[in-house]
């Protein structure tokens, strides 16, 4: 049984109810399956009274008959056992068994033998290790059907998450975020070192009891707490890290730059070396825990941070502090838990830009003038990356404040209410400066500062009752609630230029001129939006065989008008454990599953249903002078109604090879209607040629398998692999009310490709077709030729419309995980690759750079594609167009669990070497073949277009390498 | 028996459970309506938007919300490059030494009039004039409410929205004409071009003597009576090109209102009217009031000036180049035309030279000494080809009236750049000259264009012209050729937006000019689809995608 990949901290409950009223002094033995367990732990049900056993696993402890005593030992399933007439009790406790971990459904628990729908559920000790600054890193290549991709190493940078693909155009296509119940909450607000598990509620018969939102699944985030811990006990956890670029698109070396005619300006400068460092990371974590005794269980940590990027001069630091505790009073009928978190980060965030202009700039130009100035030029249009670094400054503070506060009271034996009260604070400062000297941004404006702020926070109340019980061989359990949420956003935006001086960068705008000669600016804005929804649940389990769920729920929406808010959402799901009703030799679990729901999705927008006026973008002139001009912001939709997703799921548990092989195998197709989306309409009437409408459908469809299977387990060596696979494919089923519609995104820009739209949004098509036209060789001059579509013949024009065909397409058709963890006396290896097949990237670096036609401004890109007597200054072609099918070495760890003397202070100490990204394999040219989920269409793009996969941008981060040491002391 | 005893206890035990989930069920309706009664319903406040209830209720908030339906004309200037002169043979974007401007093939195809409905550019003016109605819909109906439908504020607006509404109809042909906001249909039709002409000419029949004769500052930048006479003299020229139907006569007529009583005089000097204080112009009948920074959209100087001109204007950052003049065009003017000014030819020089605008003679160097020759080895100089062979003048910068393509390519030196607006040197991207879409240097060639047309040897018509030349430095005419009109009216307007309307007008849209049948375009030889039904742009695709009721245009 490979133990150490389940849960070891059990809520697996046997009632059994006992009569004896008098104390008594019980004598006993707890045996493991390997004999004697010692230091288990035994005590006494409702009561603060307990013992631990001694090395023979013997124990003694004062009971009455009546009593009930909780046996536990790490590893194991705890067990109660009911004192009776006995005196002398014999406990046997079993390793924890996959069918007995519990798996956090909203609202609640479940035993994962029970489930009928498809969660996955990923412990502390499975997360990946190394160097792990945000929590979705945790998860990377684990879930199957969970993507998660960061484009390069950007420590500032936030992951793309993706569970099951795309669900949604114009609302949230990221999924939920539940923090120890708190519904919408950030990741900014939990430190990765304090999470113990986290739990992926992947298909709509989960995600339903969170009705709006969970569309695009749900992720539920538990952090540590003292619960279950037997002594009190300090943790310190520390690793430095050492971080370097792993790859950059190849370009040209010195030499191969002058031999292809460069323009030689002098010197010799490695400018990607000279704009990047190796990037050192430290990491602290200090946390103590423990239970007094009396009921109360605490935690407390504190998480500090010292990230680099490799960027020069980039990172941040952060302090994360959260303490948990719980009291249980009244005989454990009433639990009270609280949990606090702050969240400061100090980041300085540089310029991502600096790398694509270290890339292209000229390897003979000098740093510096003969006068000490940057060396630049205007009419190249490059900038000098070194000067970048030194003439601009962006800084962010982040201050994340995330209090929890829940009460759970039963009111009999089967009835509990619970009450939950959240508050979440998220505020963030970003400054930006631009020296008046530098020729990046500063000097057509002789200076640039901007401040703005920005806070978001919401509150939460909620109230839970559940009934438990069981009618004969039925166990059932009934949940009902009511939430309420209300969000508030605000933030401000202020922008100065002309500053005499540099010295105060962003700190103190009024030095600048900019406010006096119409350059300055300013914005601010305040929203909000509210949610209430009551929602129930019913489970049932029929003898371990048939599982049935239902829940429901309603919410009502402030984002739309009073006719239209409130929307009901549902699901149905039923389990069958085959191996019940036939014996099959070997197999322990053999479950079916099936499950269909509907949840919904409100848009981004909190007023689109109004009509709102606000100023335009221009001013207006009236009486000859500009005044202010007040008019419509956007089209207001008064219709405007919740998207609706329906999903079946279709799944079969297993367990078999006598549980050495487990797996699960998902099928899913998810349809969403009423699609919110940015749709064009007709002006006029209408002001804008856009409105947010409710239009189209759009289909989902995919598998998942993971499988875990104990290879080697023997007393001093075991070896265990895992592997995850996933597949999905989105279907443009109806995205417009017109037939054939088709609308091109992904403008490759100036110069030279301006108006170049590679990627099809095609109704009936697949999302993330990419089309270029195709490549037909050079002729004599070395000029590009491309098939004309019409004639079939090889032409020089540029026809994207009539030329293009679809030569890929930017998502993936497989995703997978391949994990192995081996275990040797006290050394452990995790190993985890990561895969991504089918995916094609545009390669635009090359299709601007790798023409050594432009050597006389810039470096040029040099890949196997590179053909010395090209004579374009840019191209775009299936040529452009790149398989991007990879396999990484995500994730490598060796760990080493001293021995430690028993009169030791310390009870564990363990020292480990990881490392992040160590190889990739690929033919893709570029610096990463990472997935894009979305287009950043330049550095800082606050509305990244998620229809617009595939495309590799000339701004992209490069990724990094980290190798890392550390330690873990327990005391 | 013993299984009955069994039922009766499942039943009962049913009993008890359904008791308790009743109590349940209640304590949950208990707790949902005690929230209920605290106030957790959803309806969210409004913080930081204005609500048209709030709103509209003083005379100020009222003109600053008229002053609106003004702002889409800050996509005029745009708009006259993209939709009319680059489509003539006055002005061009060659693919440069960088292949900026190439574009995915994008202005090739447009300037050879290879229009299709999804190419750039094609379905610019639709989109922004069309706002430009929208807006003016809404607006009329808001001031309606508030002032009455016969309040001058209510004929301004019609006025305004006929001029964006007449050039979507020139452009395109065949437009709808919705006219309402609150109850307009979602997806109008189009209806014929002789009925939007019609709609248009009694839209600004009815409104034209609502409107304020002053052109003092209430009205600068605005619709006034002249502006109103003015549109309906461009409708009335275009009537035949459109229609199919001629209105010389009506265009004559509707142009004397404003020549005789407009008070409006020709400016001494042609460039006055372009300067960047040209407010005191007596000649610019309907202006946009372009200010750097508080209103934009004017940007001549990036998007025409070589890129090394950011030593000559001391800019910060690199003009983009890519609109100039076609060879053709600028050599069809004599020498002594004082409009000749328009064009940036020659040897460039450093800011130290003193670059500068007269109201006369346009661009010139005050002192374009040798030792502030402009120098740049960067520009047009990539490394294949031997750009840097074929250059006259090497690194120094000497801006050819031709072009010569080299390698499939031109170099940014080659070509005319635009040096009819002023620029300020020391700024960099938009300007603050106000733009004149109509003066009354074009109303009097309008008038001119109208009587020829009724008869080829009007006298008036020459004296019109005459007039014009005069200005300009050059002899009267004793007589009018069709030829001799036709060349005069685009000179005189040259980059103002009527390149296009002329140029059909007078029989010349299918002709070869540079890049259009004539020169070559990345090495091979520039086509010209020259059929007749390109006189209408295709309607825009997205336009085609967001309203079912269009039809494509004849042709496309």
């Amino acid at each position: 049984m490979k133990k150490e990949f389940f849960n070891k901290l059990l809520f697996f409950i046997v009632f059994i109810i006992g009569t004896g009223i008098y104390a008594q002094n019980i004598t006993g033995v707890v045996l493991g399956e390997d004999g004697a367990l010692p230091g288990a732990t035994i005590q006494v049900k409702g009561t603060n009274q307990g013992v631990t056993s001694d090395f023979d696993g013997n124990f003694s402890i004062e009971a009455n008959q009546n009593d009930t005593l909780i046996v536990s030992f790490i590893g194991y399933a705890s067990q109660e056992v009911n004192v009776n007439e006995q005196d002398n009790i014999t406990i046997t406790l079993l390793s924890d068994s996959i069918l007995d971990e519990v798996v956090i459904i909203g609202y609640g628990t479940q035993k994962k033998e029970e489930l009928t729908s498809a969660i996955t559920k990923i412990d502390a000790e499975d997360f990946n290790g190394g160097n792990i600054n945000d929590p979705q890193q945790l998860l990377q290549g684990k879930v199957a059907g969970l993507n998660i991709a960061r484009v390069g190493g950007d420590p500032n940078e936030a992951f793309d998450i993706r569970l099951r693909g795309l669900s949604t155009f114009g609302a949230n296509a990221e999924p939920l975020v539940i923090i120890d119940g708190v519904i919408g909450g950030t990741f900014d607000s939990v430190d990765p070192s304090d999470i113990e598990s986290i739990n992926v509620l992947k298909d709509a018969s989960a995600a339903a009891i969170y009705g709006t939102r969970g569309s695009s699944g749900v992720i539920i985030v538990t952090t540590k707490s003292g619960k279950g811990v037997a002594k009190a006990g300090l943790e310190y956890r520390t690793y430095v890290s050492s971080e370097q670029i792993s790859n950059i698109i190849p370009m040209a070396t010195y030499e191969q730059f002058l031999a292809n005619g460069g323009l030689d300006l002098g010197s010799n400068n490695d400018w990607v070396d000279l704009s990047s460092q190796t990037a050192i990371s430290n990491v602290h974590n200090l946390s103590f825990t423990g239970s007094s005794g009396n009921g109360m269980n605490y935690r407390a940590s504190i998480n500090y941070r010292d990230v680099e990027g490799v960027i020069n001069d980039t990172g941040y630091e952060q302090i994360n502090a959260r303490i948990s505790a719980s009291q249980s009073l009244l005989n454990d009928k009433l639990r009270l838990k609280a949990n606090v978190a702050v969240t400061s980060r100090d980041a300085n965030l540089g310029f991502p830009e600096i790398l694509n202009y270290a890339q292209i700039y000229n390897p003979t130009a000098p740093i510096y003038n003969p006068d000490g100035t940057f060396f630049q030029n205007q009419v190249e249009r490059n900038f000098n990356p070194v000067a970048i670094a030194e003439q601009s400054y962006k800084g962010l503070q982040r201050n994340t404040f995330l209090s929890n506060f829940k009460a759970e009271l039963d009111l009999t034996s089967n009835l509990t209410v619970a009450a939950n009260f959240s508050k979440q604070y998220k505020s963030s400062f970003q400054g930006l400066y631009f020296d008046n000297d530098a020729f990046y941004n500063g000097l057509g404006n002789k200076g640039v500062a901007e401040r703005s702020y920005n806070d978001e926070n919401f509150s939460l109340a909620e109230i839970t009752a559940t009934y438990k019980g069981e009618l004969n061989d039925l166990n059932y359990e009934v949940l009902g609630g009511y939430a309420y949420q209300q969000f508030t956003y605000q933030g401000q935006y202020s922008r100065n230029t002309d500053f005499i001086t540099n010295s105060v960068t962003y700190n103190n705008l009024a030095l600048g001129l900019g406010i006096n000669n119409n350059q300055a600016f300013m914005s601010s804005f305040k929203e909000e939006a509210k949610l209430a929804s009551a929602f129930a649940r019913l489970n049932l389990n029929y003898q371990n065989l048939v599982f049935f769920s239902a829940s429901y729920r309603n919410e009502e929406s402030s984002r739309f008008g009073a006719n239209f808010r409130s929307g009901d959402f549902w699901a149905a799901s039923a389990g069958i454990d085959i191996n019940k009703i036939v014996d099959l030799s070997g197999v322990d679990q053999l479950k079916l599953r099936a499950g269909y729901g509907k949840t919904g999705n409100e848009p981004n927008e909190r007023y689109a249903y109004i009509e709102k006026l606000g100023a335009e973008n221009a001013l207006g002139f009236i009486n000859s002078e500009f005044r202010t001009a007040i008019g419509p912001l956007s089209n207001p939709n008064p219709d405007l109604k919740w998207e609706e997703k329906g999903e079946l799921n279709i799944g079969i548990d297993f367990l078999i090879l006598n549980s050495k092989l487990s797996g699960t195998v998902d099928y899913f197709n998810r349809t969403t209607s009423d699609l919110l989306r940015l749709t064009p309409v007709a002006s006029p009437p209408n002001i804008y040629n856009q409105t947010l409408l409710n239009l189209g459908e759009l289909e989902t469809n995919g598998f998942e398998v993971t499988l875990n299977y104990a290879a080697i387990s023997s007393e001093n060596f075991s070896w265990d692999f895992g592997i995850n696979l996933s597949n999905f494919t989105v279907n443009l089923v109806n995205i417009s009310d017109q037939d054939n519609f088709v609308t091109y995104s992904g403008n490759l820009n100036a110069p030279g490709l301006n108006y170049t739209y590679p990627i099809v949004l095609e109704e009936g098509a697949i999302l993330g077709n990419i089309r270029a036209g195709q490549f037909a060789g050079y002729n004599a001059d070395g000029r590009t030729l491309i098939i004309n579509q019409e004639t079939g013949e090889p032409t020089l024009e540029r026809n994207l419309d009539r030329d293009g065909i679809i030569v890929g397409n930017g998502l993936p058709d497989y995703t997978f995980g391949f994990n192995n963890t081996f275990k040797l006396d006290n050394f452990d290896l995790n190993i985890l690759l990561r895969g991504v097949t089918g995916h094609s990237l545009v390669n635009i670096p090359r299709a601007y750079w790798e023409h050594p036609a432009i050597s006389g401004r810039q470096n040029f890109v040099y890949t196997q594609y590179f053909n010395a007597d090209d004579a374009e200054q840019d191209a775009y072609h299936s040529n452009m167009v790149e398989k991007a099918d990879f396999l990484r070495l995500d994730n490598a760890s060796l760990g080493y669990n001293f021995n430690l003397p028993e009169n030791s202070m310390i009870s564990n100490l363990r020292l480990y070497i990881a490392g992040n990204n160590i190889f990739t394999i690929t033919n893709y040219t570029g610096s990463d073949p990472e997935v894009r989920y979305k287009d950043v269409r330049y550095t800082g793009d606050q509305n990244p277009d998620i229809l617009t996969p595939g495309i590799d941008r000339r701004a992209t981060y490069f990724p990094t390498r980290t190798y890392t040491v550390g330690l873990n002391v327990n005391f | 028996m013993m299984k009955m005893k069994m039922i009766n206890y499942k039943i009962k035990t049913k009993m008890r459970e359904f008791k308790k989930l009743k109590k349940l069920l209640l304590g949950v309706t208990v707790v949902s309506l005690v929230c209920i009664s605290i106030s957790c319903d959803v309806e969210p406040e409004i913080y930081s938007e204005v609500l048209p209830d709030e709103f509209f209720q003083t005379p100020e908030q009222l003109s600053s919300a008229t002053a609106v339906a003004y702002i889409p004309l800050g996509r005029h200037w745009e708009l006259t490059q993209n939709s009319s002169e680059l489509l003539s043979d006055v002005a061009t974007v060659a693919v440069r030494s960088n292949n900026g401007w190439d574009d995915g093939g994008v202005w090739p195809r447009l300037m050879s009039h290879d229009f299709t409905p999804d190419l750039a550019f094609v379905g610019d003016a639709w989109y922004w004039y069309n706002q430009g109605v929208s807006t003016s819909n809404r607006l009329i109906e808001v001031v309606s409410n508030a002032a009455g439908p016969d309040s001058p504020g209510v004929a301004e607006l019609r006025a305004l929205r006929a001029f964006y509404f007449y050039n979507i109809l020139s452009i395109y042909g065949n437009i709808p004409i919705e006219s309402r906001f609150a109850d307009a249909d979602p997806t109008p039709s189009q209806v014929s071009p002789q009925e939007a002409f019609n709609f248009l000419e009694k839209e600004l029949l009815e409104s034209v003597d609502k409107l304020s004769e002053s052109k003092g500052p209430d009205t600068y930048g605005k619709v006034n009576k002249w502006v109103g006479y003015t549109i309906l003299t461009d409708l009335y020229l275009n009537s035949e090109r459109i229609t199919g139907v001629p209105k010389w006569q009506e265009a004559a007529n509707a142009a004397n209102v404003v020549i005789n009583n407009g008070g409006y005089s020709l400016t001494s000097g042609y460039f006055a009217n372009f300067r960047e204080r040209n407010e005191s112009s007596t000649e610019n009948i309907f202006i946009i009031p372009f200010e750097r920074n508080i209103f934009n959209g004017f940007v001549v100087r990036m998007q025409a000036l070589h890129q090394s001109a950011t030593g000559t204007f001391d800019l910060t950052s690199a003009p983009w180049g890519g609109y100039a003049f076609q060879t053709e065009f600028y050599e069809s003017f004599e020498d002594n035309d004082n409009r000749k000014g328009m064009f940036i030819v020659g040897q460039q020089y450093t800011s130290k030279a003193g670059p500068n605008w007269s109201d006369t003679a346009g661009f010139n160097y005050a002192n374009p000494s040798d030792e502030y020759i402009l120098s740049n080895c960067i520009e047009d100089f990539d490394n294949y080809g031997g750009f840097q062979d074929q250059l006259v003048g090497g690194c120094d910068i000497f801006i050819t009236p031709d072009y010569k393509e080299i390698d499939g390519r031109y170099p940014y030196r080659h070509g005319p750049r635009y040096g009819k607006y002023e620029l300020r040197t020391g700024e960099d991207i938009d300007i603050s000259n106000d733009f004149p879409i109509y003066r009354l240097a074009g109303v009097l060639l309008a008038r001119a264009e109208a009587l020829w047309r009724l008869d080829n040897s009007n006298a008036e018509s020459l004296v019109l012209v005459n007039q014009i030349r005069a200005r300009a430095g050059l002899d009267a005419l004793s007589s009018l050729s069709e030829d001799d009109l036709y060349h005069e009216i685009k000179k005189e307007l040259a980059l103002e937006g009527f390149s296009r309307p002329i140029t059909i007008r007078f029989g010349h849209w299918e002709d070869d000019w540079f890049l259009k049948g004539k020169g070559s375009q990345k090495g091979q030889p520039s086509i010209n689809k020259n059929e007749t039904f390109r006189r209408f742009h295709p309607i825009p695709l997205f336009a085609m995608q967001a309203n079912p009721n269009l039809v494509q245009n004849p042709g496309y």
